[in-house]
């Protein structure tokens, strides 16, 4: 059986692009145009995941939100027109998962989407509980004895030295690391114009792991500082 | 309501303090004073408690000190009376006073004349013998050793004539028969004039029956005051030595409970009914109760022997009084009579004091029960007597200390109380119990305003007139001490000048003529003196005037020049920080200020610059909401269209020509995405409304991931980067973010508009405390020189075909500002050149 995602839009034609978009990835999707009808369906559909604006008329996506976490767990994305920062944490402690402003990039809408997913469905169990050998970030699990990531639970093909970088972030989550001691530990070498060499090799691991690599959320650049994994909520 | 009961409670606590400490001070004086009068004994306190409460009290006045006093003096005028011997009195209004003529001589201590003491007058004379009857005056006697004593009067001549052995000097002087016979008529005469002050004194207190008496010599009923039958009955000579000699008590008539005889030289003292123990062990001391004489050291010559006297006091005194019909009546002296009264009244009014000195103690539990509400009324109290000058205070003291001495005989009334009436006792308890509040009121004072209490009078006033310590301002701190020396010039030689005129003046006044020119002329010098003063006194006043005047200038131009580099600083609220309770800055000061006028005008300024500020900031604000809510508007619209052209590019089996178009649409609605993004950052930019996250950072660094950052973009352009950047850090304070997206944009500006195969040179260098950064690059297109790039939407590229927003530089502008740091931006010829600079931050680790 195939995903079923709700898709609540004031605007008819944005709500059509996504189905069209997402119907070729493969997902059953529900269309609602505004908050009540999109708790109305809830309550009549199995939904797995509800991609929700913030401006909709007789029931705010927020509010709608606050309603759908009384009852249920499902992933939910915030699709919104404002951009700011602030915006983005009111979303997320609302008990949203993820938060895409518009204009989105399609495509990235539909790997945010599929993260999810595969994130609720084939990986709710193993979220629960942490295993032995394991460090967990947001949707990367990094299983230490094979030394082999996994971003929502399939694996990312990393090179060596990719996985030794990888590696000393999550073990260090939220540290800053300078380039030069990214590449004293990495490369054990002592560090001469680390700087180009260890920014390539992040920008190459951002590419593979993040879903937005022009706005990474797991490996950030602390600008005229250094390197660090952001750490994210299970 | 509340705040109300609390002022009335804490008047309450007061006024309940002050009376109970009033009262206390006045009772426990009184009582003191009592005791002290009466002389402390259990049975008279016994005696108040036993008596009957508000009761007239009776005591027997005989008990006291001052009646057997009376008695004592009295027997001794009886005895000179007795034996004829030297007594004199004067008349005091009709009241005949006796004053017993009190003669000793002595031989002095070197044996070389004699001390002669007659009432309270004393002389030394050098031989008795020299004295010739008659002589007026001696003159000057030399002794010895050839030292001169001066006789003053006529009185030397018959200085031993009033001794009872005046005839051994008689036989032992060197006189003739016929100086014998002129002393001896001397003696007579002498006698005479004695025996006529005595009957005259005798017939002075004979109406006053509260004593009666007798006065005997041998065998002569000389003096009595009783009438004919009862001095028949009770006054006999033969049965007075007989009872006396049986240990009998003599007679006494109805009424009488005292009687004092004298006889052989004792004195016999009964009481009702018994016999007194006169003279204990047989010597006088200090302590003992009756000077009479017959003590072993007090013993009478055989002249005594024969006389008899006989004292009966009354049991209750009365008043006797006098008819003169004819003449007037008057009321005769009856000492007993005021003695009984006074006495009646002790345990009575020491009971009322008692009663008094437990409602003090009442109240001063009272006002102990509510202290903290009586703290507040000191409080307040103190609040009020701080206003009054420390200058009066002191002045007031000083007076009040020098009264006080000069109250040194009521205090000596407060020790030995008797013999002082009523009023002054009143008087002195009342003036301490002044003293005392007046003592409180400047304890209360210290204690609640502590130094305070010296700021307020004219000394710390014209202290703080020109004191410089809290002026910042050099122009005020000179105005206030040239104020300083102004005064100075007036008050140093005015003060030495009235100094000296009054010196000048005293000590002509005590050496010139005393002739009546003289005395005018001294009257207008000192008229002129004190106008002098007068004008001194006013110069004076009229320099702290103007330096009260001054000072309010000088202050108000240090508000002024504070109130200007506040508006420089850019401070243009009236209200400045730091004020509590969003008082309100006053506008301007009082129109009698000299600076108003200018401080107004610069009210004016600041209000007009707040108001454009605002304005400013209101339109800014106004622009940035228009730009967000256009930006959000067209990014739902923009939303779709992304969308579809990505739906559009995902279909298949679109002709060739069609899927060119899609691309196309592709390629602009992403650079209308990226345009509508970079409008909304520089409006909020512009406005001051981005959110920045200082931190310190490495400069170097920044820029060189930026570098690694681009890589790829730089290495496929068609330019070179020369980079020269130090190795060691450059520390700085900025949002690294927002400097990410300065220095991406200018890399993308020098790889975008730079000439073919050209070099870009980025450079990081530490000037002095600054750390400047500079990316140069050489233009492809001229650069014109009246162009600013750094403008919104300028472009080198006037058509505007490439695929900037025209932006880069305007955002790189708005965020090197909003994070602190300093954007310049030249063109020099084809050469363009941007210079990034920060505050160097002093490594602190």
């Amino acid at each position: 059986m195939n995903e079923c995602v709700l898709v609540v839009d004031d605007d008819r034609e944005i709500v059509k692009a996504i189905r069209i978009l997402l119907q070729r990835e493969g997902y059953e999707v529900l269309e609602a145009y505004d908050g009540l009808q999109a708790l109305d369906i809830l309550s009549t559909r199995k939904v797995h995941l509800v991609l929700i604006d913030v401006m909709m008329p007789k029931l705010d996506g927020l509010s709608a939100i606050l309603k759908i976490r009384e009852r249920k767990n499902i992933p939910i994305i915030v699709l919104s027109a404002k951009s700011e920062d602030t915006d983005k944490v009111i979303g997320l402690s609302m008990g949203a998962d993820d938060y895409v402003s518009k204009p989105y990039n399609p495509q990235e809408l539909a790997a945010r989407v599929k993260s999810q997913l595969r994130r609720y469905t084939s990986l709710g169990d193993i979220n629960a509980g942490g295993q032995e050998g394991e460090i967990r970030n947001g949707r990367l699990t990094l299983r230490t004895e094979e030394h082999i990531l996994y971003a929502d639970g399939e694996p990312v093909k990393l090179t060596a030295t990719e996985t030794k970088i990888v590696e000393l972030l999550m073990r260090n989550l939220g540290r800053i690391f300078p380039a030069e001691e990214i590449y004293r530990r990495v490369w054990e070498e002592e560090a001469f114009a680390s700087e180009n060499t260890v920014m390539v090799h992040i920008r190459r691991i951002r590419e593979k792991l993040e879903i937005n690599p022009k706005e990474p959320e797991y490996i950030k650049v602390v600008w005229g500082i250094g390197y660090k994994m952001e750490k994210k909520e299970s | 309501m509340d705040t109300k009961w609390k002022k009335r409670k804490a008047k309450i606590s007061f006024i309940c303090y002050f009376l109970g400490l009033s009262l206390l001070l006045g009772s426990v004086l009184n009582i003191v004073w009592l005791w002290k009068g009466e002389g402390f004994s259990w049975q008279k306190l016994g005696a108040v408690f036993e008596h009957e409460l508000f009761a007239e009290g009776k005591e027997d006045y005989q008990k006291k000190d001052s009646f057997r006093e009376e008695i004592c003096s009295r027997l001794e005028i009886f005895l000179t009376m007795a034996t004829g011997g030297a007594f004199s009195g004067t008349y005091v209004g009709n009241r005949f006073v006796p004053n017993r003529v009190n003669v000793t001589l002595q031989v002095t201590e070197d044996g070389s004349g004699f001390v002669w003491e007659k009432g309270t007058d004393a002389y030394i004379i050098g031989n008795i013998t020299q004295i010739r009857p008659e002589e007026s005056t001696v003159g000057e006697i030399t002794d010895e050793n050839g030292v001169a004593y001066y006789d003053f009067g006529v009185w030397s001549q018959d200085a031993w004539l009033y001794l009872d052995n005046w005839e051994e000097y008689l036989e032992k002087g060197d006189y003739t028969s016929g100086e014998k016979a002129a002393f001896r008529d001397q003696r007579k005469r002498l006698e005479e004039e004695w025996k006529e002050a005595a009957q005259e004194y005798h017939e002075t207190i004979r109406g006053d029956k509260n004593l009666l008496y007798g006065i005997y010599n041998e065998g002569n009923l000389l003096y009595t005051n009783m009438s004919g039958n009862q001095a028949q009955d009770l006054l006999n000579w033969d049965r007075l030595d007989a009872d006396l000699g049986a240990g009998r008590i003599p007679a006494l008539p109805e009424g009488y409970n005292f009687l004092l005889c004298f006889a052989g030289g004792k004195v016999h003292i009964y009481k009702d009914g018994l016999e007194l123990n006169v003279y204990g062990d047989g010597y006088y001391r200090e302590e003992s109760d009756w000077f009479v004489p017959g003590y072993t050291n007090f013993p009478v010559d055989e002249a005594y022997d024969q006389v008899r006297i006989y004292m009966a006091a009354a049991k209750e005194p009365v008043l006797y009084t006098e008819g003169r019909y004819g003449g007037n009546y008057y009321q005769l002296e009856c000492p007993f009579y005021w003695m009984s009264l006074e006495s009646t009244t002790f345990p009575a009014e020491m009971q009322f004091f008692l009663i008094l000195l437990g409602i003090s103690l009442l109240f001063l539990l009272a006002a102990l029960v509510m202290k903290k509400s009586r703290k507040a009324a000191a409080r307040a109290i103190a609040s009020v007597t701080g206003k009054l000058w420390i200058e009066i205070k002191v002045l007031f003291w000083i007076d009040i200390l020098g009264l006080f001495f000069g109250w040194m005989h009521l205090a000596n009334q407060i020790a030995y109380g008797y013999n002082y009436s009523w009023k002054d006792k009143n008087v002195t308890v009342l003036a301490l119990i002044l003293l005392f509040w007046l003592l409180y009121l400047s304890w209360n004072e210290l204690r609640y305003l502590g130094k305070e209490v010296f700021l307020q009078g004219i000394t710390a006033r014209l202290i703080r007139l020109f004191s410089v310590r809290e002026l910042k301002l050099p122009l005020a701190r000179r105005l206030m001490r040239r104020n300083f020396r102004l005064f100075l010039c007036a008050a140093v030689p005015g003060g030495l000048m009235s100094v000296l005129l009054v010196v000048f003046m005293t000590v002509l006044s005590n050496q010139g003529g005393s002739s009546y020119y003289d005395r005018i002329w001294q009257r207008y010098l000192w008229l002129g003196i004190l106008l002098f003063l007068l004008v001194f006194l006013l110069v004076l006043v009229i320099c702290c005037y103007m330096a009260r005047k001054n000072r309010q200038t000088v202050l108000d131009l240090e508000k002024l020049t504070d109130r200007i580099s506040e508006i420089r600083d850019g401070k243009y609220e009236p209200d400045p920080a730091g004020e509590a309770g969003g008082k309100v800055r006053e506008a301007a000061p009082p129109s009698d200020h000299d600076l108003c006028q200018a401080m107004t005008e610069l009210e004016d300024i600041r209000s007009g610059i707040e108001t454009a500020i605002e304005e400013q900031m209101k339109s800014e604000r106004m622009k940035v909401e228009l730009i967000a809510n256009v930006s959000h508007d067209l990014k739902t619209p923009l939303t779709s269209i992304i969308s579809y052209v990505q739906i559009l590019k995902q279909e298949e089996n679109l002709p060739e020509h069609v899927k060119d178009y899609v691309k196309i649409l592709d390629e602009k609605s992403q650079r209308l995405k990226n345009m509508v993004q970079d409008v909304f950052t520089i409006s909020k930019a512009a406005s001051r409304e981005l959110p920045v996250n200082i931190e310190v950072l490495d400069f170097g660094k920044l820029i060189r991931q930026t570098l690694a950052d681009m890589d790829e973009e730089i290495q496929t352009s068609v330019v070179n980067f020369r980079t020269n950047l130090p190795a060691e850090p450059v520390m700085i304070r900025a949002d690294g973010q927002r400097m990410y997206r300065v220095f991406q944009n200018l890399f993308q500006n020098a790889i975008k508009y730079s000439l073919e195969g050209s070099r870009v040179h980025v450079t990081l260098r530490q000037d002095g405390n600054l750390a400047v950064a500079s990316v140069k690059n050489t233009s492809r297109m001229e650069l014109k020189a009246d162009v600013n790039y750094a403008e919104r939407f300028t472009r080198g590229d006037e058509s505007r075909t490439d695929g900037g927003s025209g932006l880069g530089l305007s955002i790189a502008q708005s965020f090197t500002e909003a994070c602190g740091g300093q954007f310049l931006l030249e063109t020099i010829a084809d050469l363009f050149v941007v210079t990034v600079s920060f505050p160097v931050v002093e490594e602190e680790r």
